[in-house]
């Protein structure tokens, strides 16, 4: 400590020494404060920025900011958490089938296993008997059932074929029409993992006002994937 | 020498009241750190000539901009901060300015090292001290100020500036020590 306060001492006198010179020099230049009090009569100090600018500024900003974290969120949310969309989606296809008129609640394809697909149908004549017409997969029935406001509920699980990619060819569903006739129509598996497979189907249930069958429904097809 | 600014007024004091305009006030701060400035633009513009001319631009942008000045007690550092910024742009603006082949520009072959010798060597080694501590060596060896005064006058405690001017020793004992002429460490 008393070596350092030494050196500093002996520092402080040789800048002194060393800049004697400069100093010398200095004294030798006119000072230039009469100069710049000339100067300065013809100038005049710039405003500050008002403080209601700034408010407003610092309000825009944090709104700006509002918005990014929000928008940040959204984003990581639909990435780590996809289900929920499945969950909370309003009822995929629509079809009308003249007299009757078919509705896709689920279609979701689980861990690179099987394609869940629950469907209503609801209309004025007989409700014609929709089945898997495809041969990329095995068709595993489950459901049939009523739902509260008198539609045909069915649920069924398919396994695709070896070689067959659900992303690429979804399971196809054909429902005969009167006249013999018969339109086809392909799912549209939305990607789900088996953990938030149970909450989809219940959603996809309530939202077919069949939602006392959705624990059921849940449990046949948990049961299946095993 | 000591100078004929002695007051320990506060920068933080005499900038509050020149930006409520007293003129005199803003002399005051002028006169504290005219000499501090000189060498900062001299040490870069090796003329004092032009150092003045630098520096007189550097105090009236200092003025103009006074309100910018976010902590008014460390008004010292932040004029060096301009005055090096004035003079770098002076120094650019020379460079640029064309020449007849073989001729140097007027100001510089005039102003040369003909008026900024070998001895202001250690100068120019201060003039690229970090502009706290340059403001801090230069009030105490241009001003010739105490530790007690600079203290009072940057409104920093003295333990501060002694740490400040114990940092800046440190950087400039390789030169005092060896006594390297500067040209040397440059290369």
């Amino acid at each position: 400590m008393g070596t350092r306060m030494e050196n500093e001492s002996q520092d402080d006198s040789q800048i002194n020494d060393a800049l004697r010179p400069a100093q010398m020099e200095l004294q030798a230049v006119d000072s230039i404060r009469v100069d710049v009090s000339r100067r300065l009569a013809g100038v005049r100090i710039q405003p500050t920025v008002p403080p209601s600018l700034l408010a407003a500024m610092g309000m825009i900003l944090v709104g700006a900011v509002g918005v990014w974290i929000g928008r940040h969120e959204a984003k990581q949310k639909i990435s780590a958490e996809p289900t929920k969309l499945v969950a909370d989606s309003e009822p995929g296809i629509v079809l009308d089938l003249g007299n009757v008129q078919l509705t896709e609640q689920l279609s979701a394809f689980v861990d690179d296993r099987a394609v869940v697909v629950i469907w209503t149908c609801k209309g004025t004549s007989q409700v014609p008997d929709i089945t898997l017409s495809d041969r990329h997969y095995k068709e595993i029935p489950l459901t049939r059932t009523t739902t509260r406001d008198g539609q045909t509920l069915r649920c069924a699980l398919f396994v695709p074929q070896a070689g067959t990619r659900p992303g690429l060819t979804p399971p196809e569903i054909a429902a005969p029409l009167p006249g013999n006739q018969v339109i086809r129509f392909s799912a549209l598996p939305t990607l789900i993992t088996q953990h938030d497979l149970s909450g989809a189907i219940r959603a996809a249930a309530r939202s077919a006002n069949a939602e006392s069958q959705g624990d059921e429904l849940a449990a046949a097809v948990e049961r299946e994937m095993r | 020498m000591p100078s004929a600014e002695s007051s320990t007024e506060s920068d933080a004091m005499l900038v509050g009241r020149a930006r409520r305009g007293d003129r005199a006030a803003f002399d005051r701060l002028v006169a504290r750190y005219e000499k501090p400035a000189l060498l900062a633009a001299g040490a870069i513009l090796r003329s004092w000539h032009d150092a003045r001319d630098c520096t007189q631009e550097a105090f009236v942008t200092a003025y103009v901009k006074l309100n910018r000045l976010w902590r008014p007690n460390q008004f010292g550092a932040w004029l060096m901060q301009i005055v090096r910024r004035q003079t770098l742009a002076e120094l650019r603006r020379r460079r640029s300015r064309p020449t007849t082949e073989g001729n140097l520009p007027d100001d510089v072959a005039e102003t040369g090292p003909r008026t900024w010798g070998l001895s202001n060597e250690l100068a120019e080694l201060i003039g690229r001290l970090p502009e706290q501590e340059f403001a801090v060596v230069t009030l105490r060896h241009i001003e010739e100020m105490t530790v007690a005064q600079i203290a009072a006058a940057t409104g920093r405690p003295v333990g501060t500036v002694t740490k400040q001017l114990s940092r800046a020793y440190a950087r400039l004992r390789p030169w005092l020590h060896d006594d390297e002429p500067l040209a040397k460490n440059r290369s």
